[in-house]
């Protein structure tokens, strides 16, 4: 069996990120998942929120969430993408999440259920 | 006997239930309001002892807290 998994990627960008940079962090995401036989399940942003301390020159920055079936392998590239653009990703972090958990992620984005995100 | 039984009452303690196996909710690090009533004024991660959660879930969270000031969603200290 290859080894499949589910993770969430949560990533900050600077506030002042025009939707056209998110646009392409977001494909090169894309593209990373679709290279290693993934499925993105869900992809949207997560929330604008004031930092609780400073990074770098900013106090505020958009969080956005990414939640994937993929091989393990994936991660990796998804992550050293995420470094690549470090000028306007600030952080990142990848979790393993459980099975049933992605699967609700993905019966929610698929009913169009758009919730702002869970605070 | 009555003084024993005074005794006895000062030192009664309240059996403590763990708040996440009564509620069976899930621990993320994402869920930030819930993850700061676990943490104190200094911004310390509360100890077991005044949390009352079990081993389990103590430990699930303190790693919930710990990624979520990586991400800047709750500070490591108050000298930020």
């Amino acid at each position: 069996m290859m080894d499949v998994g589910y993770y969430e990627t949560l990533y900050l960008t600077r506030p002042d990120l025009t939707e056209d940079e998110l646009n392409k962090v977001q494909g090169r995401l894309k593209e990373a998942i679709s290279n290693h036989e993934g499925e993105i399940f869900k992809s949207q942003k997560w929330a604008d929120r004031s930092l609780a301390y400073r990074i770098g020159k900013y106090n505020k920055g958009t969080y956005h969430i990414l939640v994937y079936k993929s091989l393990r392998s994936a991660v990796s590239e998804v992550e050293k993408n995420l470094r690549f653009f470090g000028g306007d990703v600030l952080r990142f972090m990848t979790v393993r999440i459980k099975e049933e958990a992605a699967l609700r992620e993905r019966a929610a984005s698929e009913s169009g259920a758009h919730e702002g995100g869970v605070q | 006997m009555e003084r024993e039984n005074t005794k006895e009452k000062k030192f009664f303690v309240r059996k403590k239930v763990c708040r996440f196996c009564a509620e069976a909710t899930e621990i993320d690090y994402k869920r930030v309001d819930l993850l700061s009533q676990f943490i104190n004024e200094r911004k310390k991660i509360v100890p077991r002892r005044s949390s009352g959660l079990c081993a389990y879930h103590q430990r699930e969270l303190s790693s919930a807290i710990k990624r979520a000031r990586v991400m800047a969603l709750l500070p490591f200290t108050v000298l930020h």
